[in-house]
Formats: structure tokens, sequence, C-alpha cells
């Protein structure tokens, strides 16, 4: 497998409110190969959305490194797109100048070409008529959309998704989950979800770690040989559901 | 294209929100002939000596009197600029130092017990101090009025550039957004909001300003007219004053809320 993305060895540790240190994560290392699906699976507090800002390089690990197609990462790059547990949307612009936003801070081409871009992804997350609302008139999934939209727009090589879908209704979940599969099919970028879901992992990933918290590490791999295109129906095959209980076991086990 | 977005927000409860503010707009002025007719009365039932308590029409004769000789035009004029110049001068001076302040709590610390004592210090106090150094002119006034509309400009600025969501910092972070863009898309439109109730505050503050730094030494202005009226007992002149003023501050909190509609339409659409 060619390291696309590498984590070596990550240590990262925070100040509780105790002023206690925490060891968030000891010694984690992964890799992810170029157009991978990877999930991550765990419990609260395990580490996983620190993980997330490392990959990005939000945040800067104690030890280790994070490295994209060989070089060291130190800091966000706009290859990068990240789609935040919340929505993260400016309440003050629109849709279609939120979708825009990485275009413009970029400033790749006029804002007349940025706001055409826009407006193509505004109707392939299926929220036409709905370009010049405002965040607050939307429901969290199609909230969670323009956050899609917006992380998309630029065409980053790699999209890390921190618990997206974790605020949402199952049904919208559901749907959000087909929809992302849909765009995924469409141009394969490498993809690392956090996700408290399983069978949400199991159903959008090709490989999925189970990690456990206190220190956060990885414990488990599961690679999950289920053909592509995916169908919602595929979760209740035997053979998915085999693997859900297999992860279930690693976690709960924890 | 926008059909299920007005469909959203047009909702029953938005169309009687708006049938309330028109009847609240018709109340206004109907308050005011309450208030008016009121006056007059007590002062036909009371019978009170015009020094005392002119009545309406008295006050309205020597309004038109003042405006005819072109004294009320001159003094007004001067109040209004130095109102002006001291919102300009303090607010930009609040906003540069309330941005740098709400980027480096090192600074906050070290600048903020000085800037509370200033405010500690009653600017009536201050007012005669700022007259003998920078003179009877209109400087000293703006420089009284720019001091009292710094504070809770500094303090908004301070808490809205604070209460930048930190997820939509990180976001910019991750876009590798300049300070520059990260000021302008980012801070300056998130701040708007908290900044506005400031301004509100500010821009009244400002007229009261420029009124103490009348009252202690000035050779025109409103609150000149004022000190005038009350050393002649001139009580109508002195209600003309005081009414002028009393405009002046409702023209800049008008022009305060118009330019919060325009500016920060997206909170409307709820």
């Amino acid at each position: 497998m060619t390291a696309f993305l590498e984590a070596i060895n990550l240590r990262k540790t925070f100040l509780d409110p105790t002023r206690s240190t925490l060891l968030a994560l000891d010694g984690l290392s992964l890799l992810v190969a170029e157009g991978e699906f990877l999930a991550i699976v765990g419990p609260s507090g395990c580490g996983k959305s620190t993980l997330l800002r490392l990959l990005a390089g939000l945040e800067r690990p104690i030890s280790g490194q994070v490295r994209l197609r060989g070089q060291p990462l130190t800091a966000p790059r706009r290859e990068i797109g990240f789609v935040f547990q919340r929505a993260n949307l400016m309440p003050w612009r629109t849709v279609l100048d939120n979708i825009a936003l990485p275009l413009i801070v970029s400033r790749s081409g006029q804002t007349r070409q940025a706001q055409a871009k826009a407006r193509e992804w505004v109707t392939l997350v299926g929220l036409e008529g709905f370009a010049h609302a405002y965040p607050a008139q939307l429901s969290g999934g199609m909230q969670q959309r323009v956050a899609l939209a917006r992380a998309l727009i630029h065409e980053p090589t790699l999209l890390l998704l921190d618990e997206p879908f974790g605020a949402l209704d199952a049904l919208t979940r559901e749907r959000m989950n087909s929809e992302l599969l849909n765009i995924w099919d469409r141009r394969r970028v490498t993809v690392v979800m956090v996700t408290h879901s399983i069978s949400e992992a199991l159903f959008l990933a090709d490989r999925v770690l189970v990690m456990a918290p206190r220190p956060g590490r990885v414990r488990a791999e599961f690679a999950v040989p289920l053909a592509r295109p995916r169908d919602r129906a595929l979760i209740t095959e035997p053979e998915f559901v085999q693997l859900v209980r297999a992860v279930r076991a690693e976690i709960s086990d924890v | 294209m926008n059909v299920q977005v007005q469909k959203l927000w047009r909702s029953p409860t938005h169309a009687m929100s708006r049938r309330l503010i028109r009847i609240e707009i018709a109340l206004i002025p109907l308050a005011l002939v309450v208030f008016l007719s009121a006056w007059e009365l007590l002062v036909r039932w009371q019978g009170y000596p015009a020094f005392i308590l002119p009545s309406p029409a008295l006050v309205w004769q020597r309004f038109l009197a003042l405006l005819a000789d072109g004294r009320l035009l001159m003094h007004t004029t001067a109040t209004v600029t130095e109102v002006l110049g001291g919102l300009a001068l303090g607010l930009t001076v609040a906003l540069v130092a309330g941005y740098g302040l709400a980027k480096s709590p090192l600074l906050e610390r070290i600048l903020s017990p000085y800037i509370v004592a200033s405010q500690a210090v009653p600017i009536v106090a201050l007012a005669p101090l700022l007259v003998i150094w920078f003179g009877f002119g209109s400087l000293s006034k703006i420089l009284v009025c720019a001091l009292t509309v710094f504070f809770p400009a500094l303090v908004t600025t301070m808490v809205g550039i604070r209460s930048v969501d930190p997820d939509l910092r990180a976001l910019m972070r991750s876009l590798q957004a300049t300070r520059w863009q990260t000021f302008a898309l980012l801070e300056a439109p998130s701040a708007l909001p908290v900044m506005f109730g400031g301004l509100k505050v500010a821009v009244t503050l400002a007229v009261i300003g420029a009124v103490v730094g009348e009252f202690v030494g000035a050779d025109r202005g409103l609150g000149f007219l004022i000190n005038l009226a009350r050393g002649i007992l001139d009580t109508p002149m002195l209600f003309v004053a005081l009414f002028t003023l009393v405009a002046i501050a409702l023209a800049l909190y008008t022009a305060v809320v118009l330019l919060e509609y325009v500016l920060l339409k997206w909170q409307r659409q709820r």
C-alpha cells in the first residue's frame, strides 16, 4: 500500500479542568492509501476528534509526525477539506456564499466563476431553491449538506469528516450517508471519517479502525470487503451484520 | 426559485408582528400629542409664569424666532459638529484598541486597570481640564465627547471579537485565510451585532458629552444656549435647546438602527 497520508507515533496531551495532564493520544500510527475511505470508530473521549484535527494540521502533536504524500504536515493546507461536527456555517452568509467561501479565500478565479461553481454544488447537494437562504432557515440536515459542499468545492485531495452526521436524526443520517457515497463515487477523494456509528462506518468505508480510550490508541482494524456501489439494503445482509457484531465486540470490550 | 424559502419565513406570526409594528408606529405621534396636550392643560390650570413652565405654544414661538434669526441653526451646527467629531474620534480609537485588546490577553491584562481607572474619573470633572488644555473652541468638546463614547465602544468591540466561534476560526485556518481575510470575512461580520449595541449607547452618550463640554466653557453650542437661557431666565429658549438636543440624539439613534437594519439583514431572516 502506498501511503498517501501517514500518522507516525502521534502523542497528544491536554490539560483537563483539574490541571492534570490527560494523554489524548499515545503513540498512534496509521496509513491511508490514496482514494481510500477510512472510518474511525470508538467510544466518546477516545481521541478520535483530536486525531482528526492533528491530521488536518489544525493542532500539533507533542511528538510524532503527520505526513501527506511523504511531506511533513505542520500547518493546515487548502488541499485538505474539513467537515466539523456542527455544520459550522457563517450565519451572515447565504447558502451560496457559504459554499463559495473557500474559493473566495483562495482567490481562485473571479467572484462570478466562484458563484457559478458554488451554484453547481448547491444543486449537487440537493439544495436548489435554497441558494439565497440563510443557515438559520435550514434544517440540520440541509446545513450539513452546505458544510459538505463547502468542504468539497475547492476539490481537496483529502477530506476529513468529524462526526459530520452525529447531530442528525436517524433517517436524515441514512440519506446523508447515501448521498455522501454518491458524491464520493463520482470523485474519489481520500476520506478519513470519525463516527460513533458502527453501521455508518461499515456502510461507507473501505477500512474501519477501532480506537480505545485513555490513552487513545488503535485497538483493532477491519477491512470491509463489500462491493461498491453500496446500497442501503446492504445493512441487513448477513455479511454486514456479522461485521457490525465483530466491530461492536471490539468496542464494548474496552 | 425562492418560493420554498419564502414559505419558510412568511409564517402567520411574521404577518402578525408586521401589523403590530404598524400599530406601534402610529402610536408614537399619538403619544406626543397626548404629552403636549397634558403640558398645555397643566400650564393653563395652574397658571405658571413663563419662566417656570412656559406653554408649548410659547416654546414653539420661541423656536420660530430663534430659527428666524439664525441663532438656533448656528448653535445646533456647533453641537452636531462636536458630536460627530467626537464620535468619529472615539469610535476609531475604540475599534482599533478594542481589536488589539481582544487579540492580546497580555495587552488586556496590562492596560485594563488603566482603562477602568479612566472611567472612574467623572467626565464632568475632567472636562474643565480639557478646556484649559485645548481651549474654548470645538476641539475640547470633541475630546470630551470622544472620551464618553470610547468606553462602551471599546467594551463591545472586545466582546464582539472575543465571541467569534472558535470552530469558524478553525475553518478559516484550514482554508489558510490571511489575517486580513479572517478579519474581513469572519471577525468583523461576527462582531457586528454586539458592536451595534455599543454604538446605540455611544451615539446618545456623545450628545451628553458635547453638552458637558459646552457647559464647562464655550461660546457656542446648545449647551452654551442652555447656560445662557438659565442666566437670563429665558425658559422657553431653554426648552427649545433641550428639544433640539433630543432631536439630535433621536436622529443619530435612528441612523444607527437603519444602518443595523441594512447591514444585519441576515439576523431578521429567522
